[in-house]
């Protein structure tokens, strides 16, 4: 590879962030400097895809991230591109660099490797820039036992797993909702039948969550159950059983870029719609105690 | 030397259509020094064009490689650029020497390694030699850094590659710059015209000097001047024996500095000698003055001097 910009004490470093990036991580077509897109004013030191459309940008650098890589980030974000960057640091950089790159990188959602003279360290992954400026879940507006499960969202997230970090967040809400049906029916909040109606028996560990959540909508007892919390409503049932379908979506691969970019903005708006949801129903759920 | 600049356009070219010149000798660019042009590039754009000449359909750069290297870097289409007329070889090499050099942004080993092709293409035009001065005249250099270029161009080559080793650090990181070496050839070459029996191994000497540097024993590069003056101990009266024994044993011996071998051999006789230069000067200004000239706080003063004349005599 030919470089123009990068320092010739780096160029061993880059080569062998390249040869790990394809090696380890599938990643092709790997030049050296070359243009993302047209119009983004700057050329990263290694530029690469992925097998699923992402471009694979790297700074190599010994110096600390640049104000110019910074301003490459934010570009990118704000276009939305499908594009995950990397900073690339050699070992035995000195401790406030490497600490300093570390604090900067984690800010943007950036990758951080760290290349040794045999192999490299994936310090922590990039978040596709696809959905920078993602609104990041607040901890303290949640009880403790939600808190852990959120950063580990949140982490998916930013190390650029946003297919995986949604999942996580469906998780919990639909375990809170299984646990909110066992409740409700162990203190029969469910509304009188219709005549003719009839309310079966129901697994609330094991029956389908679209079905479990089709018999809170239509069944709870609204009226009783507003008297203690009036945010318990049909309307944030009739929220989560919207949020239903997208569960089994999130793991398709997409088929070009801008279907990646597309599925991307999706996932950013789902998972905070998501984080919402689940702040609302643990506290409208608050009295029932799960 | 002929340079096309009066008959030079301004254009936007693409960036993409330049080349480096294959005779510009500056060999590293610093990145933090990159990165700050970067960043300045960026907020600032292009301030000052680049100089390039046509080459077929594309340019060759005469000024500018930094900017150039930036603006790809920030992906522009094109750059502005002061486009000058084909220079030939010699005349190529002359205008970047007083486009760059006299900015001082080039290193002196790459003025050096590139004054080399200057003397050798000049050499070749004029048929004879080139003295020092006109090597000046035409590379906007000043003859202080032309000698000092010649210096390191008398160096083995390893040595050189030692400095171009260093080059590559930050400059407060570098430690065998070209400064050191040039303090060492200047001392060396001292030493050899003074005592050319204490310098049989040139080379020996060399590697033991460094070694030394290295270790700490010499402290300073400019120790070395006083290396010189060790050599030139018959211009100052001092005993020329025991300053070949201590540049010897200062050549051959891993622990002893040049700090210490100018005490042992003529660091009294240095001293006597600026003793004696100083009072000279003294006397020499103070038989110019009247009464006249005396004020109170003068007079308070010579009467000061006046005892402590009188105690050094009496020492005597």
């Amino acid at each position: 590879m030919i470089f123009q910009f990068l320092s010739e004490t780096l160029h061993q470093v880059a080569e062998r962030v390249a040869a790990y990036l394809r090696d380890d991580h599938g990643v092709r077509q790997i030049e050296a400097e070359v243009e993302v897109e047209p119009d983004i004013q700057y050329r990263p030191t290694l530029v690469g895809k992925t097998r699923d459309e992402y471009s694979i940008c790297v700074d190599v650098t010994d110096a600390g991230f640049s104000a110019a890589l910074e301003s490459f980030v934010l570009s990118c974000g704000n276009q939305g591109l499908p594009v995950k960057s990397f900073v690339a640091v050699p070992e035995g950089v000195a401790d406030d660099v490497f600490r300093s790159v570390q604090r900067k990188t984690l800010e943007y959602g950036v990758g951080l490797i760290e290349v040794g003279k045999k192999k490299c360290r994936l310090v922590h992954g990039a978040m596709p820039l696809t959905i920078f400026g993602y609104r990041r879940p607040d901890p303290q507006r949640f009880p403790p036992k939600y808190r852990q499960t959120l950063s580990e969202a949140d982490n998916l997230l930013r190390s650029g797993d946003p297919a995986k970090a949604c999942s996580k967040v469906y998780d919990e809400l639909e375990s809170l909702t299984r646990k909110i049906a066992k409740k409700i029916d162990a203190s029969n909040l469910w509304r009188p039948l219709h005549p003719g109606e009839s309310r079966g028996a129901m697994n609330f560990d094991k029956i389908a969550w679209r079905a479990l959540m089709e018999r809170l909508l239509q069944h709870l007892d609204y009226g009783t159950v507003q008297q203690r919390s009036p945010s318990f409503s049909s309307a944030l049932m009739g929220k989560i059983v919207g949020i239903v379908p997208h569960r089994n979506e999130t793991g398709h691969k997409p088929a070009s870029k801008q279907a990646l970019i597309t599925r991307d903005r999706e996932l950013r708006t789902r998972f905070e719609h998501a984080v919402d949801t689940l702040e609302e129903l643990v506290r409208a759920a608050k009295f029932l105690r799960v | 030397m002929a340079t096309n600049a009066a008959d030079a356009r301004l254009e936007q070219i693409p960036v993409s259509s330049i080349d480096p010149n294959p005779e510009n000798p500056r060999i590293y660019f610093r990145p933090r020094e990159m990165e700050e042009l970067l960043d300045s590039m960026r907020q600032y754009g292009v301030q000052v064009p680049i100089t390039v000449y046509p080459d077929g359909r594309r340019f060759v750069l005469i000024d500018g490689e930094r900017r150039w290297r930036c603006a790809s870097k920030l992906n522009m289409k094109t750059i502005p650029a002061l486009v000058q007329e084909r220079p030939n070889r010699l005349n190529n090499i002359l205008l970047m020497f007083n486009i760059h050099a006299l900015r001082e942004q080039w290193d002196l080993l790459t003025i050096a390694l590139k004054l080399q092709d200057v003397i050798d293409l000049a050499m070749a035009s004029s048929g004879g030699r080139v003295t020092e001065g006109e090597l000046a005249r035409q590379t906007g250099l000043t003859r202080g850094v032309v000698r000092r270029s010649r210096y390191l161009l008398d160096l083995p080559k390893r040595y050189r590659e030692i400095i171009l080793e260093e080059l590559r650090k930050p400059k407060r990181e570098q430690k065998f710059t070209e400064d050191f070496f040039i303090e060492m050839e200047r001392a060396l070459r001292t030493v050899e015209r003074a005592m050319p029996e204490v310098v049989k191994n040139k080379d020996q000497i060399r590697q033991t000097l460094i070694r030394k540097f290295r270790s700490g024993v010499i402290k300073n590069r400019v120790h070395f001047r006083q290396m010189g003056k060790i050599a030139r101990a018959r211009y100052v009266g001092a005993d020329e024996a025991v300053a070949r024994r201590s540049l010897k044993r200062l050549f051959a011996t891993n622990r002893y500095s040049i700090e210490a071998a100018f005490r042992d051999s003529v660091a009294s006789a240095y001293q006597g000698r600026d003793t004696l230069s100083r009072l000279e000067t003294t006397l020499s200004y103070l038989e110019d003055l009247t009464p006249l000239d005396v004020d109170r706080r003068a007079q308070v003063k010579l009467r000061k001097l006046v005892g402590v004349c009188q105690r050094l005599l009496r020492a005597d």
